[in-house]
Parts: structure tokens; sequence; C-alpha cells
């Protein structure tokens, strides 16, 4: 099966660097076609997740010019691109490294939430989120609710800690306040929830652990989203996106050795001659 | 700091692998039996194995509202059936007034706030995903006073790893404070290695990797070695898990968590469909080399698979014979005693049989061989030992002799004193009809001698 799909992705490799080159051509071709048309619809209250994406890139594949042209957000189809890309970051970190986290979208969407909100201000936005809905879980064990019911009043709380957070932020101007918008903000929430289940189903120091793992692959994915050669990148050849997606994917998935993290801890297990 | 040699590490199950290799051994029916510990119950003392008796299981509100509490006075346990790492498990010593109940750890609870706890179990607050599940209650297991003396809180237990029906490692967890008294090496328990042929503790780990020589005995109130704990009924708790394994097919790969009873023996908790890794640590052996070398075998009985762990896994204890004395000198010809197996009469004069301890043995001429790795004795002196009986081969080994021939041999578990060293090992059978030494000594079982080639020595 592995071997069909490698064939197949050859034979897509062959199409895409016709492609490529045609696109080269084109380029080069003094046309008097525009490349970009500016078509950014100012929205204030949008979230402008790429806002690092700013300049508008003069080499976009033929095939993404045109969806520009028509319309398509350019922030948003880099960043289409780019999830899987920092996706396939974050497997090759957890099966080959051994850095876990909570699974594989939650590493992955909180990188796009701190890319957004910028890396400062998202973790002491994780850390406001985290230590209110821890705190209010504590308090809440007490009264011995339901648990959803007691689960809105520690969304309720982690909503007024933030706000109040956000207000004194603002006030003393130290944070990015404008950039900190709803969904980043639903992540984390989503993150205080897996820890909360976590420390119940396995324990505090395995939550910690995962939690530790879910941030600072985030924070590799954020910073890799933010290197302008991979966002031009995807621009340029979406399809090279594709097929290395793909391939990578294909390898991580197959592979069933040792992770780097378990040298260490077998060591201890290997017996002395 | 980075040295290392990847070889050493072949020998381990890695979480890569048993996810993609050993887990797919486990089908979705065994996985859902596993996770349910009704289910789990249910199949277990079908197939005769001894499980805590159930007194009761709710299924919903009904049910638990017309439950007549008069019925349970002492000694019962309430638990969530898919509840996971030991949540939501209340533990009741006896009755101790009207409505009021007291709980192992002296705590007094009271008929309303067990029936509160009963609701939320129903509601999904101990379960997986937070979905409906059902309480179960259940008598309380009497610890065995064994392993009462090794933890203030919780039950200690011991976690036997079966794969395709032999028990191929085997760890006691006790939990500790720390560990919220839970046995879950996750939860910061401690794990302790055992050496399956004999039941005897070897090495320990706190937690999921950090080692530990020595840990509390509140009975002597005192530091204890984490090794040399005998384990009791070892015999019978290899047993139960075997069992535990033929009643869930489903099951290719699991773990076996066994309690101690101090009337009933050995009784099994609850199985694992997803063994965690850290009984590698704690055995300082690997999982992998292990199921291996068991894979092809087909286990024809029980006692099959109990021999097979035995004489293939068994400890040398030779780390510890070395520490003591000085390493043996062997010469090249020995005198070595074979054990005859208990019950069988042998073909043997008489009077060649000799008496060691409380076993009968035989003393055999053994050569050394280094460049054999297993042993192998002869086929006629094996039979008249009775160790070549149908039941007693542990499985069939092709080989390929020195004159370039092919044969499959029967390999045997057996037990011999070398120099006033035991050893059981598993050796193979071949013809040595023509030859003086009837048995031929491996580098496998030449493990802590020193072979001495000087002549004159006392055997020759």
């Amino acid at each position: 099966m592995r071997k069909t799909a490698v064939s197949i992705f050859l034979l897509a490799l062959m199409l895409m660097s016709n492609r490529a080159t045609l696109a080269r051509n084109r380029l080069i071709s003094p046309s008097p076609e525009p490349t970009v048309l500016p078509t950014v619809i100012p929205t204030p209250e949008s979230v402008n997740i790429t806002e690092a994406y700013d300049k508008k890139s003069e080499n976009i594949s033929p095939l993404l010019s045109l969806a520009v042209e028509k319309g398509v957000p350019e922030n948003t189809i880099v960043l289409l691109l780019l999830l899987p890309l920092v996706a396939t970051l974050v497997s090759f970190l957890h099966y080959i490294v051994g850095v876990s986290g909570y699974g594989i979208f939650m590493p992955t969407m909180v990188s796009v939430a701190m890319l957004a909100t910028g890396l400062k201000t998202g973790l002491v936005l994780f850390v406001v989120i985290l230590g209110s809905g821890l705190l209010s879980n504590r308090l809440l064990k007490k009264l011995k609710l339901h648990f959803w019911p007691a689960r809105t009043i520690t969304l309720l709380m982690i909503g007024v800690t933030t706000l109040i957070t956000m207000s004194i932020a603002a006030g003393l101007g130290v944070l990015e306040v404008g950039k900190i918008s709803i969904f980043p903000m639903l992540f984390m929430i989503l993150l205080t929830e897996e820890f909360i289940r976590t420390q119940l189903a396995k324990s505090k120091k395995e939550a910690m652990r995962l939690t530790w793992g879910t941030l600072l692959l985030a924070t590799i994915g954020t910073l890799t989203m933010r290197i302008q050669m991979f966002q031009d990148f995807v621009l340029r050849y979406p399809g090279w996106v594709i097929l290395l997606v793909i391939v990578i994917n294909v390898m991580v998935g197959s592979y069933s050795g040792i992770r780097m993290t378990e040298i260490k801890r077998f060591k201890g297990a290997i017996r002395k001659k | 700091m980075f040295k290392f040699n990847l070889r050493d590490y072949r020998q381990f199950l890695t979480k890569n692998e048993r996810n993609k290799v050993y887990l797919r051994k486990n089908s979705a029916e065994g996985r859902a039996i596993a996770d349910s510990k009704f289910k789990t119950k249910r199949r277990l003392a079908k197939a005769g194995v001894i499980v805590p008796k159930l007194i009761a299981r709710f299924k919903d509100n009904e049910e638990l509202m017309a439950f007549d509490w008069k019925q349970v006075t002492a000694n019962f346990v309430i638990k969530p059936v898919t509840g996971y790492g030991g949540e939501g498990i209340l533990i009741f010593r006896k009755k101790v007034g009207d409505g009021k109940y007291q709980l192992m750890d002296g705590k007094t609870i009271t008929l309303e706030e067990i029936i509160q706890h009963c609701q939320e179990i129903l509601q999904g607050k101990y379960s997986l995903h937070s979905s409906r599940d059902h309480v179960i209650i259940e008598e309380r297991v009497k610890i065995h006073p064994m392993f009462l003396s090794l933890t203030k809180a919780g039950t200690p237990d011991v976690r036997v790893i079966v794969a395709n029906k032999v028990p191929v490692m085997a760890m006691l967890r006790i939990p500790t404070e720390k560990s919220g008294g839970k046995a879950n090496l996750q939860q910061g328990a401690y794990g302790l290695g055992i050496d399956l042929a004999t039941g005897i503790t070897t090495f320990g780990i706190e937690g999921k990797g950090d080692e530990v020589k020595r840990i509390y005995d509140f009975g002597k109130k005192k530091n204890i070695k984490v090794n040399g704990i005998k384990i009791p009924f070892w015999k019978e708790i290899l047993e139960t898990s075997v069992k535990s394994q033929a009643a869930i097919p489903e099951l290719g790969f699991l773990g076996v968590d066994v309690v101690l009873d101090k009337d009933e023996g050995p009784k099994v908790l609850e199985v694992n469909a997803r063994p965690g890794l850290s009984i590698q640590i704690c055995n300082k052996a690997g999982l992998k080399r292990r199921i291996e070398k068991v894979e092809d075998i087909t286990v024809r009985s029980e006692e099959h698979a109990i021999s097979l762990a035995k004489y293939l896994f068994g400890e040398k204890f030779a780390d510890k014979v070395a520490e003591k004395e000085k390493v043996k000198m062997i010469q090249p010809l020995e005198i070595i005693k074979v054990k005859i197996p208990k019950g069988f009469v042998p073909e043997i004069d008489k009077d060649k049989i000799l008496k060691l301890k409380k076993h009968r043995v035989v003393e055999v001429r053994a050569k050394v061989d280094t460049g054999a790795f297993r042993s192998s004795i002869d086929r006629d002196l094996a039979i008249k030992m009775g160790l070549l009986s149908a039941d007693k081969v542990l499985y069939y080994r092709h080989y390929r002799s020195s004159l370039g021939q092919n044969k499959d041999r029967p390999v045997i578990g057996i037990t011999f004193w070398l120099q006033g060293k035991k050893v059981v090992t598993a050796v193979s059978v071949a013809d040595r009809r023509k030859l003086r030494t009837k048995f031929l000594l491996g580098r496998k079982d030449l493990e802590g001698f020193l072979i001495s080639a000087k002549k004159g020595g006392k055997n020759d």
C-alpha cells in the first residue's frame, strides 16, 4: 500500500514540476497583467490572524493568484497551507523526538492562536486562563455540583479574570490587547479543559507534562509560521506543500522505532555486562 | 552524556511499536471488555477465574433508588464501571450507625453522600469523555498481610503482562501516599520487577522511571531492599493471569492486575488492554525480546505456559551471586547434578539417584562448549529422567548442526546444579548416544563462571 502511495506522489511530483516551470516562465515573461489585486477588506472585528504576513508577495502560484484576484484573502490561504505543515512538525516531534502534547490538533490550534495574539501576549493569556480555570475548579470541587454547571461557572470565572487582566494590561499599556480576540481565548479555554480532565484521569504531573508539551509544540509551531520564507514558500509552491505533507506524514506514520526521549527513559533498564 | 548504543535498545518495546504492532492484536470487542469492569468480571468468572464478588449493579437512578442498603454492612467497594486510574472508588470498612458508614481511611460518610456519589458516577464524572456510566458494588478484597506491610494507602497488586497466553513480565505495584493510594506508576506508585520463575522481586522504580533501592516496610518499621521480596501464591498468580487471557481471547497482549486476598488467594481486579511500558525498567529487561520468543509457540496448556515463563524468562540471579562470592572456577569437564521432576519414577539405578536438599538428582558428566549458546542434553538420558515427556517440551527449534544437517530439536526446561550453583534454564535435546559426555554446557548457562583449561582438575 505504501508503494502505491509513493508512486502516486512521484506522479504528482512530475506534474507539479511541470506546473512549476510553467509558473516560472510566466513570472519571467513581462506580461502586463498585475500579479496581485489588493483586495483587502478591512473588517475591524474580524480576526486578522496572520498579521505577521502583511507584505504582499509578488510571487504567487498562478493557481492561487486566481483565487486572490477573485477575492479570497491571502492571509487565509497562507494559514490554510501552513496549518498542515505545522501539524506535520508537531507529529514529527511527537513520534520521533518524543515531545507530547494534548493530541495533534491542540498544539496546532494553540500555535495559530499565539500567531494571532503574538507570542508574549499568548503565553500571558494562557497562564491567566489556566490559572483561573484551575482555581475555580478547586473552589467548585467543594460545592459538589454537577459536571456541566460546574464547567459553566469555570467558564464565567475565566471570562471575568481575562477581562480584568486585559483591562489592567491595556491601562498599563504592556500587552497588545487589541490583538486578543475570542478565538485564541477559546483554544486556551479548551486547553484548560484538557488539563482538568487529564488531572482527573491520570495525574497532575502528567497534566503538567502534557501542558508544557503543548506549549512547547505550539511555540515551535508559532515561530515556524512566522518565518517569512515559509509564508512565501506556501504561496509560491502550494503543490509542493501538499506533496511534502503527505510524504513526510507517510514516513513518520510508518516509523515504529524508538523515540529520542525513550533513549533516556530506558537507559536505566539496560543491564551492565 | 549522549553515549548510548542503539543495539542495547532493540530488546525494548517502545511506545511507537506498542501502538502500531502490539495493540492491533487487541480487537475492539476485547478493548470494550477490558474497559468495563463489569464485563471483565462476568467473562473471568465464567472461565473460573476468581474475582471479587458482585453485590449490585446500577444502570440508572431508578435502580440506585430501589437498592436496599441494609444488604451491605461491611467490607464493600463502590466503583464506576468504566472508571480509569482508580478514580471514583469508595472503600468501606463497616457500617457504624444509622445511615453512617466508615471508609477504609477512617472517615465517616452518610448514606446520602454515598447515594450522591453513585449519582455522580452515573452521570459520568469518572468516565472517559464524561459519558454516562454504571455503578458496581462488590466485596472488598482483604489484603494479604505481606502486602499490607508495604503500604499505608491503597492496595498493592501484581501486574502480569501476558502475550500469546504466556506470562512474559510481571511487577509488584505498591501505592504510596504520594500516588494517592493508587497503584498506578503514572501517579507515582512504586513498581518492583518480579522474577517469573521464583516470584522474587528484583529491581524497583518510583513513578515512571526513577530507580529506588529501598522502600519502607510498615510491618518491620524500617527500610527494606526492593529486591528479594518473595510474593506469596506466585504459581497461583501466574495461573490466574494465564487463565484470564484464555478467558478473553480477543486480547492478544494485555496486563492482568491481580490482588492477593488474605483467605482466598489471587483475585483479578481488572485487565488492561494498553499496559504501560515502565514495567521494563523495574525488571531491567525488554518486553519485545520476550514477546518475540514466545510469539510463534503454540501453547498447549496452562502448565506449558507457566514452564515457558519459568525456563525462558527466569532470572539467573548472577548479579547477586557475583556480589557475595568470588567467581567460580570450572573445568572443561564437570559433573553436574540434574534434577528429576517431582513424582516421576526414573528408569535409572536407584543407587545413582542422589539427594540434594529435598530434590532427587542424578550426576551427569558435562562438557563445557563455549561455541554453543544453549546447553543440550542427551535424548536417552532425558527420556530416562522423565524430562522429555510430551508435556515437558517447551517448543521445537530448528537447528543446523556442525555437520550441516538440519534438525528440529525439542527444547525442554530443566534445573541443574553446577559447582553448587542452581541453574534453571531451557536446553535442547540432542542425540549424544555415542558420546561420553551426555550434557553440553553452553554459554547461556555459564554466566558467572570462569573456565580454567588447566589439566589435572578433580573431574579429570
